[in-house]
């Protein structure tokens, strides 16, 4: 019995971990009688395991990451071989047009 | 004709985003801005097709991503036909994009499908809408949210992350997530 006392406590200590994540077990509270083997089942479940929607934490995480990858090439600016290019061709043009 | 300065202007400051997104199609900074240039070339020579008014980002994108999807695919199809092969020349070339600290993410960047890379770079990083996204790839924008759902849940595979404590100490994802509660 201690040691289901533990299993508890663990629980209660996921729990407390999810409902930071702004999570709920209440989904995974048993309804009425449950087979102590599922009950120890469910318990022993990882919330990894589950193939569930992306947190919004990881989510925000990865975009994160995702824009300060993208940036630090934006934050380089025009470089010159492409301003010199654009300005080339609009002088060309106008040559062509005005001269 | 002589570009209109405006639409000048506006070639010229979507140059930035270009390339980085030409850097994530190709994983490659010399190619990329070879396809940047032609891009601009094409561009520039069909500047009469471009409408004022719509937005000049999301023309040249089109352009940019059309000319790799028919051109550079076919190249790289003749040297190695695989996915891999993309996230391999990206280690060989850790330098690539100056820091290392993305490396880990870019890699797994390298490694999803490039229908769902794209997607998840127009509109999670370039920041187009999913209707200008889906404009740009020429798919429906139910296409778009599926890919970029499915790119997310990928990437977050491949880099293990179930949480974002998974992404290590890190005061910046500290400070977003206190600030975020």
């Amino acid at each position: 019995m201690a040691k289901g006392f533990d299993t508890n406590q663990g629980a209660a200590g996921a729990s407390a971990e999810l409902e930071s994540l702004g999570l709920s077990m209440n989904e995974r509270k048993p309804v009425g009688q449950q087979n102590p083997m599922e009950a120890a089942a469910t318990r022993n479940k990882k919330p990894s395991s589950k193939p569930a929607k992306l947190g919004r934490d990881v989510q925000a995480r990865l975009g994160q990451q995702l824009r300060a990858m993208y940036d630090e090439v934006v934050n380089q600016g025009v470089p010159d071989r492409f301003s010199e290019l654009i300005n080339r061709l609009n002088g060309d043009e106008k040559k062509k047009d005005g001269h | 004709m002589a570009m209109d300065e405006s639409v000048r202007k506006a070639v010229l400051s979507a140059v930035p985003s270009l390339r980085a997104f030409a850097i994530s199609l190709c994983g490659n900074v010399d190619r990329a801005d070879d396809l940047v240039q032609e891009t601009l070339l094409r561009a520039l020579a069909n500047i009469d097709s471009f409408q004022p008014g719509t937005n000049m980002s999301a023309w040249l994108f089109t352009i940019l991503r059309n000319h790799f999807r028919s051109e550079y695919r076919k190249r790289r199809r003749e040297v190695e036909d695989s996915d891999g092969h993309h996230a391999e020349s990206l280690k060989s070339q850790p330098d690539q994009y100056g820091h290392v600290e993305f490396r880990e993410f870019r890699e797994a960047l390298a490694q999803l499908p490039s229908d769902q890379r794209e997607a998840l770079i127009l509109v999670g990083a370039s920041g187009f809408s999913y209707e200008e996204a889906a404009g740009i790839c020429g798919c429906a924008v139910g296409t778009i949210k599926s890919r970029v759902n499915r790119a997310r849940t990928r990437l977050a595979e491949l880099l293990h992350v179930n949480s974002a404590e998974d992404f290590g100490p890190d005061e910046t994802t500290r400070a977003v997530l206190a600030s975020g509660e």
